[in-house]
């Protein structure tokens, strides 16, 4: 690590050819370049210093515990208990409540961020390129606010409505958060520096890429869960769920290689994780949590009481209604109708998607690691690497997800509704209820009489 | 830097104008000279110097021959009456039609510009490829517009041919005459109307993103890589389609109301760009090649920040000239006017430099340039105001299925008093200028020109250490004298985002045709709330009458 700290200060080093950061895999030909950037594209991978693989700190009671395992063993066994721990984990976090997760959400995406982006520093020994670390983080607090502000403007209308600073910045609030993206965009073009143009760009590139991957999806999973705390869960229990199924499967069956990216997924694993939790996993689970309401629900926050409430009628989506089996099936199990949540079929939807496009993610996660040379994307987890290996395929399904809602199942949000209304001018106004009494009395809720 | 020219010049091709010396001189290692610590280009696609018809360019001739042929017999149709019905029984009595003045028109009306069509395609043809396409788009409107017009075309034509005939671009008077072809260009898209402008920003975009990603193929060498180029162009398609699918439903809402597969489109637009991406994303996972990991994951993340840039931001143009294309007008000409005040100011008082990034830019020319554009963007505002054509947002008349700019002008555009400070007010009536009146429009402009003065030079800033860092003269070689597209418009994307959150937090509210289709989807429960408190507002508002008295009328 000290070698590549020594590494950003200088300017222009001999020993470049050596220390080189890009390369294109196997073009092997040299090219000098006269101001010495650090980014030089030189000779094959082989130069590339690899991130220093960290001690192994593993807790110290995990060591005593397991020390009498051989080494294969005691690696399995460490990884068994850690992922123990993050479901227990997992569940603590539910029960505690939307605001809980809430906040685990974007300490989740904090740590994500500053894995990846520490991984960027790393390959292009910018350590300690001027500013850079300070943009970075500058631009994830931006973009970070403009989501959450809109997201507030959306669900906490009546509260923002009442205080008077909260009324001024969400009315503003796009152009409050241009302004201040604006300030780092213009910070950037100040500080770039002469002999590192190259390398500052590449980090901004950087910056923003991550941005767009991290921040955006933690954010549709934030939308996710205030549809309701099943459509933040059931998700993201399909994709565990699927790898470790896939994994379980894998170990005792597997044989023929899925890809060559990731050369320990197998045919019979992906296969297996597929059927088992698409048929067995998703639609019992959804059965399970679909008969509370504090699942069900839309998380809506209480003017009153200050908090938020899980508190409604839950939708057609969650009653329980009769479906009447085809006729293949009828005659397989004897049933002719059968029980069924609808948000059974949806969350089979969901499931198929989670086992055949979410490890697509996670091969990605796999190029990219084996692109730039890193075994772990860090070393938070012990066993399992870094937060960032966990939730490489949770991305990708949290965006379905919200696509999914939009598409599928949710309306516009009546609030926001309300809100967009009242900021019309007042003859639109008139034209939209003139529009919508027409609609209304054609479907008989009013009377035309009355108004 | 002219004799590097001229040798460059004398080791490729002496015959040929030396189109390609800005990327062989100054960019990431020059071939001519085969220094062995230089980079040999790869490809070498931008032979472009030559004007003879090469295989490659061949295919434009029938093109160019059976698209103008088709438009002929288009033209002819419809001057018949066959495709474009009467709009009313009184026109069809008179057999007067929008286009012309006889339902029956002599061949010779469409012949002309039709052969002129295909010489134009003809010639630009061999000039640049992409150039049929815009050349065909100038001929879609040619029997719109007015002779006059059509000798513009043929000036622009020849402003190529003389390109050609001069070797070195950098002269001034060539870059004079290119910076007056592309403004009075400009002034012929206004004219044109909203679609053409639509399209041209397209075309725009489509051209901005092809600089960068070739930018981007020649510093990772990575042109020859596995179905990269299709999965840049893929992508690029999956996000205009988002974009403009989005746009489409706001403000066609009664068209696409008419059509079921458009509303089938419209309702599940989301899912379809969103399943269409995750198609490009999976493909390219499985085109990971093991010993080429790290340059795909560069070329992937470059695609993607570039369509972030380019993509997104040309899209906010497009809504911001749904708005009213002043809003599309005024800030593109402050940029221009910027530019060009600053470039003036700084030839002629320049002397302290302003940035290390750019040390042609002085602060004199910068200080100057914010004053100058400050003035003009006041005065265009004003001028534009007054137009209806420019003002009214941009509807789209389902009727006529033509674009429609009618409307009662809102009330930024309209003249009111305003009591300026007194010594303001003193110099004015010196200079005896009218001054009580102005329209809101023109403070909104002072606040557009400031941006555009002081925040968006930063935009060039970055451009400029983009070229830099990458060891590029110029993006492309597009506009002979002034480099790529993305030379001219690096500038304008700041400026286009801030107007649009500008028109977004001050001026405009939500759509109310987009309200109204969110409100048909609720449930009928929240519907019923809805109306109370509408209904409760309105009657506030004294905009409806009480029910009492509504039952009396009974």
């Amino acid at each position: 690590m000290t070698e590549l700290r020594h590494r950003g200060a200088k300017d222009t080093d001999p020993t470049l050819q050596q220390q080189s950061s890009e390369d294109k895999g196997s073009d092997s030909e040299l090219k000098g370049e006269k101001d010495g950037a650090s980014d030089s594209e030189a000779k094959v991978d082989s130069g590339v210093p690899e991130v220093p693989v960290p001690a192994d700190d593993t807790p110290v009671v995990l060591n005593k515990a397991l020390s009498g395992l051989s080494s294969r063993w005691k690696n399995w066994w460490i990884r068994g208990i850690l992922t123990l721990a993050m479901i227990s984990f997992f569940f603590l976090i539910i029960y505690l409540g939307p605001m809980v997760l809430m906040m685990i959400v974007l300490i989740v995406q904090i740590k994500c961020f500053q894995e990846i982006i520490t991984i960027g520093y790393n390959v292009y020994h910018s350590y300690h390129l001027p500013w850079f670390r300070t943009l970075s983080w500058y631009f994830l607090l931006c973009v970070n606010y403009f989501f959450y502000g809109e997201t507030v403007t959306d669900y906490f209308f009546t509260l923002v409505q009442r205080e008077e600073p909260l009324r001024i910045l969400s009315k503003y609030h796009r152009f409050i958060s241009f302004a201040l993206y604006l300030t780092g965009f213009c910070m950037f073009v100040l500080s770039l520096v002469k002999k590192h143009y190259r390398l500052q760009f590449y980090m901004f590139g950087w910056t923003h890429v991550t941005l767009l991957i991290v921040v955006t999806q933690s954010h549709l999973i934030i939308h996710n869960l205030f549809e309701g705390m099943i459509w933040f869960i059931v998700p993201i229990s399909c994709v565990i769920c699927n790898d470790i199924m896939a994994y379980m499967f894998g170990f005792f069956f597997g044989r023929t290689p899925l890809i060559k990216l990731s050369p320990k997924k197998t045919w019979e694993g992906f296969i297996g994780g597929l059927f088992s939790t698409i048929v067995l996993f998703s639609s019992q689970f959804s059965y399970l949590m679909a008969g509370y309401r504090y699942f069900v629900c839309p998380v809506e926050f209480n003017n009153d009481s200050n908090r938020f409430q899980v508190d409604c009628e839950p939708s057609e989506l969650f009653q329980l209604q009769d479906y009447i089996l085809p006729g293949v099936l009828q005659s397989f199990t004897g049933w002719s109708t059968v029980r069924l949540y609808p948000f059974q079929i949806h969350s089979i939807a969901l499931s198929s998607f989670a086992s055949i496009v979410g490890p697509f993610g996670g091969f990605f996660a796999s190029g990219f690691k084996r692109a730039f040379k890193i075994k772990d994307f860090a070393n938070t987890i012990p066993g399992h690497g870094g937060i960032m290996d966990r939730f490489d395929c949770q991305y990708l399904m949290a965006t379905f997800v919200n696509v999914y809602i939009a598409s599928f199942i949710r309306g516009p949000n009546p609030s926001k509704v309300i809100q967009q209304l009242l900021a019309l001018r007042v003859d639109q106004q008139l034209h939209i209820f003139n529009s919508l009494k027409a609609h209304l009395t054609e479907k008989g809720a009013v009377c035309d009489a009355l108004y | 830097m002219i004799r590097e020219r001229e040798t460059a010049a004398a080791v490729h091709d002496a015959a040929a104008p030396s189109v390609l010396q800005s990327y062989r001189s100054r960019s990431i290692g020059a071939s001519g000279s085969g220094d062995a610590s230089r980079v040999i280009y790869r490809y070498d696609r931008s032979t472009r110097g030559k004007t003879r018809l090469t295989k490659q360019r061949r295919p434009c001739i029938p093109a160019g021959l059976s698209f103008s042929f088709f438009w002929h017999l288009l033209q002819q149709k419809k001057l018949s009456g066959q495709i474009m019905e009467p709009t009313s029984k009184q026109q069809q009595q008179s057999g007067e039609h929008a286009l012309s003045g006889t339902p029956m028109v002599a061949p010779q009306r469409t012949l002309i510009p039709s052969l002129f069509c295909l010489y134009f395609v003809f010639i630009l043809s061999l000039f640049r490829l992409y150039f049929v396409f815009i050349s065909s788009l100038f001929c879609l409107y040619s029997v719109f517009i007015p002779s006059l017009f059509r000798l513009y075309f043929v000036f622009i034509l020849y402003l190529f041919r003389l390109y050609f005939v001069f070797i070195s671009w950098k002269n001034y008077w060539i870059r004079g005459v290119l910076s007056v072809a592309m403004i009075s260009g400009f002034f012929v898209i206004i004219y044109m109307g909203p679609v053409t402008l639509i399209l041209v920003v397209m075309t725009v975009q489509i051209k901005c993103f092809q600089e960068i990603i070739t930018i981007g193929y020649r510093v990772y060498h990575s042109y020859e890589l596995p179905w990269f180029r299709t999965l840049s162009w893929y992508f690029l398609i999956c996000v205009n389609y988002f974009f403009y699918g989005e746009t489409v439903a706001d403000y066609f809402g009664a068209l696409v109301q008419r059509e079921e597969p458009l509303q089938f489109l419209a309702r599940y637009h989301r899912f379809i760009s969103f399943a269409l991406y995750l198609a490009g994303f999976c493909m390219f996972v499985l085109t990971l090649v093991k010993k080429h990991y790290r340059l795909q994951f560069y070329m992937f993340a470059w695609t993607h920040v570039t369509l972030l840039i380019v993509v997104t931001q040309s899209h906010l143009v497009i809504q911001n000239l749904f708005e009213g294309m002043i809003w599309f007008i005024v800030p593109i000409s402050i940029v221009i006017c910027n530019d060009i005040m600053a470039y003036l100011f700084g030839f002629f008082f320049g002397r302290t430099p302003l940035i290390k990034l750019s040390p042609k830019k002085t602060w004199e020319g910068f200080i100057g340039g914010f004053f100058g554009t400050l003035v003009f963007g006041f005065i265009l505002a004003h001028l534009l105001s007054q137009f209806q054509n420019f003002v009214c947002p941009v509807g789209f008349n389902s009727e006529t299925n033509r674009f429609s700019v009618e409307c009662e002008p809102s009330d930024i555009f309209v003249m009111q008093e305003y009591t300026l400070p007194v010594a303001l007010q003193n110099t004015l009536r010196r200079w005896k200028k009218p001054c009580d009146d102005m329209y809101p429009f023109q403070i909104h402009s002072v606040f557009l020109s400031s941006f555009g003065s002081l925040i968006g030079p930063f935009g060039g800033f970055f451009a400029s250490g983009f070229k830099r860092a990458f060891k590029i003269k110029d993006f492309a070689n597009t506009i002979p004298g002034h480099g790529g597209i993305m030379d001219r418009f690096d500038c304008q994307y700041l400026m286009a985002t801030f107007t649009h959150v500008y028109i977004a937090s001050f001026i405009r509210g939500p759509n109310p045709s987009k309200v109204l289709q969110q409100l048909l989807l609720l449930h009928p429960a929240q519907q019923l709330g809805i109306f109370h408190t509408l209904h409760s507002h309105l009657r506030e508002r004294g905009m409806l009458p009480p029910p009492a008295a509504a039952a009396q009328a009974q």
